[in-house]
């Protein structure tokens, strides 16, 4: 800039008279100092107003609460001449102060609650980080929406969304203009930056919520007023074979099938969930429906039975919203309780006809010795078959009634299973078990009598559906995975590649078995399931060209102690 | 003084009559016509480093910015043919008010301030241009309250001012000061690169904000450039 600014003050002096001319270029002067002051005072207004611009900018430009606190501290700082600012945040609905940011340098959590403890927390900060500013700090509480009245001397006020503090540089104040401009803009702060800490919290909630809506195992289908479908779940997507994409927007009649042709004989356009459309229902009498029996229709035009819980969608929106629950498993849980039934009336039936049968020959004939032996003989047969359904009965509805309670002990599994066919060749009549074990086992951390009981159900079973002939066999061997696995095969018939599946379900019996007249109630393997997974194991239909073979596996006791079972060690420390 | 070694001839400039080395009133004219094609032709360029570090619309805020100030300094020139500062303000003040985003009042403010100091004078040798363009220079700064390396439009308008303050002071005639300003406004613009942004919406990328030119020191050079081009009275293109 040069001194003299305006060249023109030359040419106006010059036709007036000296003394005059003095006075004139005085004025002139006077008028060019007035109007450089009019013009420094306007471009400083308009400094003002572009600062505001500015942080205004930053704030409408968003982002997560962190990358703008640190924006906006830095504005403000330099706005005001500090040379170091803090800002500290109160999460919504709390009153507890969180640092969020600090200017200069990266924000820690340091958590002050009152104006008093904030000045410690900033001088701490100081301190720690050699900003030379903290002696002559200064700050301002971000008020809580319309809030606007300042807060008392000793605390960031009820219900403030945070507060700012910023050091000027050491031994200076804050001029007047720069504390006009932090209290001119704490609102504006306050208010964008507690929206972006509820956007940040809603963000999250709408995350729990789409992971329990997708976590859940029943269909969830969500309605507008005209039935037309929002939003769906994994299972409503997979229980009618309609993907979430195609699904949105669907008819509800288009996607629950009600409009599909059915594949399974049933008439077309019959009306699956009775006469009129329950979502109907519920949008106009607004009347929930609870659990109501109905069917929708899968895309290869299957019927699936669903329990259907349908309730109207709050205002504004409306809609409504379906919970359906495939009824198909309980259903054939259901065909199986039948079949049990019959099958354990059946079981219960025979042995208690046959003892009937030779009591009354007993009490009304006259036998001899060797013949009345044999009838009794006969009686304590059946009694035990009948003792020994009832036990399974007892056990199922104990696993049912109850977590299964286990005395769980290291367990030498080889002991065990030598003890089990040791005891077997005394019995008479019954094919012999072969026994194949390793050089050394490691124990697992197991209950023993239950054990014992899973590798009897397997032997009988086998035994059983393998006939007297059969060779059965157990085995045993460690994974390197730390699970001890039992394997018991048999040479008979097998199990039906269609019956795989439901082998370890409670009261299934293969169509092959059924016919063949065997004993059972369904219950020996699901028993033998129930009790591995109690353990932490598993059981599983090994896959055979002939027989049967089933495996168990438990896992490695671990023990705290030192000297643990080492690869050839003894398999039991204390 | 020296004489411009021009391609062409300069248009006509008004009843005033006008050294030819000097920036006068009908230069400001030539240099916004230049500017606005300049800026026009570049717009999406500056769109789009803008949309790395800011909102994406500098380009499209200088080029209608500019736009609206061409017929406002033209009409101005009619009506004081003889005062580049009073015209220099008016382009100031026209762009404060029509170039959106913070650019318009940081380069308003540069040319009001540029403007004050020459008010009253028909036109300005390369000494006076340079004490003008460091008044914008300190008014830019301190509207923008902004530093050198803060990754803004001052990291070219500083080494353009100190390029052509040191050719004024070695006597070069005006063609020659205004091509070194945007032969310092270039290096300006490229020295934005491996800068962190500390203003503007920049701010909020920290770190991010390095590996981008800074759209604002972009737009810069090429008023610069522009105005390197009007003062040796090459044709608008």
């Amino acid at each position: 800039m040069t001194d003299d600014p305006i060249s023109a003050g030359t040419r106006a002096g010059q036709p007036a008279p000296a003394a005059d001319a003095a006075a004139l270029q005085a004025r002139i002067h006077e008028l060019e100092a007035e109007r450089r002051r009019v013009f420094e005072d306007a471009q400083r207004e308009a400094d003002a107003v572009f600062a505001q611009y500015q942080l205004s900018q930053l704030l409408a430009a968003g982002g997560s609460v962190d990358d703008m606190a640190a924006a906006v501290l830095a504005e403000v700082a330099r706005a005001v001449g500090a040379h170091a600012a803090a800002l500290w945040l109160a999460p919504p609905a709390t009153t507890t102060l969180e640092l969020v940011a600090t200017f200069p340098g990266p924000a820690e959590t340091i958590e002050a609650r009152s104006r008093q403890a904030i000045r410690g927390a900033f001088a701490d900060l100081a301190a720690a980080r050699g900003w030379t500013a903290a002696r002559g700090w200064s700050g301002v509480t971000l008020p809580e929406g319309r809030a606007v009245g300042g807060g008392g001397p000793d605390g960031a006020e009820p219900g403030a969304v945070g507060y700012l503090a910023v050091g000027p540089d050491e031994g200076a104040a804050l001029e007047p203009a720069h504390t006009r401009y932090l209290a001119s803009v704490r609102l504006e702060l306050a208010v964008t930056l507690r929206a972006a800490q509820l956007r940040a919290s809603l963000a999250r909630e709408q995350a729990t919520l789409a992971a329990i809506l997708e976590g859940a195992t029943d269909a969830i289908v969500a309605v507008d007023a005209h039935r037309r479908v929002v939003r769906l779940n994994g299972a409503a997507a997979e229980l009618v074979g309609t993907p979430a994409r195609a699904g949105t927007g669907m008819h509800c009649s288009e996607f629950l099938g009600c409009a599909r042709t059915p594949t399974d004989g049933a008439p077309a356009g019959e009306p699956l969930c009775g006469p009129r459309c329950p979502f109907l229902d519920v949008l106009d009498a607004g009347r929930p429906i609870v659990g109501r029996e109905m069917r929708v229709r899968h895309r290869d035009g299957s019927a699936i039975p669903v329990a259907a819980s349908i309730s109207r969608m709050p205002a504004p929106d409306g809609g409504a919203v379906a919970i359906l629950r495939d009824l198909r498993a309980a259903r054939s849980l259901d065909e199986a309780k039948t079949s049990f039934v019959a099958a354990v009336s059946h079981e219960l039936r025979t042995p208690l006809a046959l003892i009937d049968g030779y009591t009354q020959s007993l009490l009304h004939l006259d036998l001899d010795a060797p013949t009345a032996r044999r009838h009794v003989e006969r009686i304590a047969g059946a009694a035990q078959r009948l003792a020994s359904l009832i036990d399974d009965i007892i056990d199922v509805s104990q696993v049912e009634s109850d977590a299964l309670v286990l005395r769980r002990t290291p367990l030498a599994l080889d002991g065990l299973l030598r003890a089990y066919v040791a005891e077997r060749a005394e019995l008479p009549d019954v094919p012999a078990v072969a026994l194949t074990l390793p050089r050394w086992l490691p124990a697992v951390d197991a209950d023993a009598t239950r054990i014992r009981q899973v590798i009897g159900n397997l032997v009988q079973n086998a035994e059983k559906h393998a006939g007297r002939a059969a060779t059965i066999e157990i085995r045993a061997r460690r994974l390197d995975d730390g699970t001890v696995v039992v394997t018991v095969a048999d040479n008979g018939r097998g199990i039906a590649p269609e019956d795989r599946d439901r082998a370890f379900e409670r009261f299934y019996r293969g169509q092959r078995v059924r016919e063949s007249q065997v004993p059972g109630s369904g219950l020996g393997l699901y028993l033998c399931r129930r009790i591995v997974e109690a353990h932490g194991g598993w059981i599983r239909l090994d896959a055979t060209t002939r027989g049967t073979s089933i495996s168990f596996g438990l896992p490695v006791a671990l023990f705290t102690g030192e000297g643990g079972p080492g690869r050839d060690g003894p398999e039991a420390p204390a | 003084m020296n004489r411009i070694g021009s391609a062409g001839p300069r248009p006509p400039a008004g009843a005033a009559p006008v050294r030819i080395d000097a920036f006068a009133a009908a230069d400001v004219v030539r240099f916004v016509e230049r500017a606005a094609s300049s800026l026009a032709r570049h717009e999406a360029l500056l769109d789009r480093l803008d949309a790395a570090l800011g909102d994406g619309d500098h380009g499209a805020n200088m080029t209608i910015g500019f736009g609206v100030a061409l017929p406002a300094v033209r009409a101005g020139l009619a009506e004081r043919p003889d005062d580049v500062g009073e015209l220099l303000r008016l382009l100031g003040h026209s762009l404060v008010a029509s170039v959106g985003g913070a650019s318009g009042p940081l380069y308003g403010t540069a040319f009001i301030e540029a403007g004050f100091a020459l008010a009253g004078s028909p036109a300005a040798g390369p000494r006076e241009l340079a004490d003008a363009l460091e008044a914008g220079r300190a008014g830019l700064a301190r509207r923008g309250r902004c530093a050198i390396g803060d990754k803004t439009i001052l990291d070219a308008l500083d080494p353009a001012v100190r390029a052509l303050r040191a050719q004024a002071d070695a006597g070069s005639p005006l063609d020659a000061c205004v091509a070194a300003a945007a032969a310092g406004a270039a290096g300006g613009m490229r020295a934005t690169i491996p800068l962190v942004a500390r203003r503007g919406l920049a701010l909020r990328l920290g770190e991010r904000s390095r590996g981008h030119r800074d759209p604002g020191a972009v737009s810069c050079f090429l008023l610069l450039g522009a105005m390197a081009r009007a003062v040796r009275g090459e044709a608008t293109t």
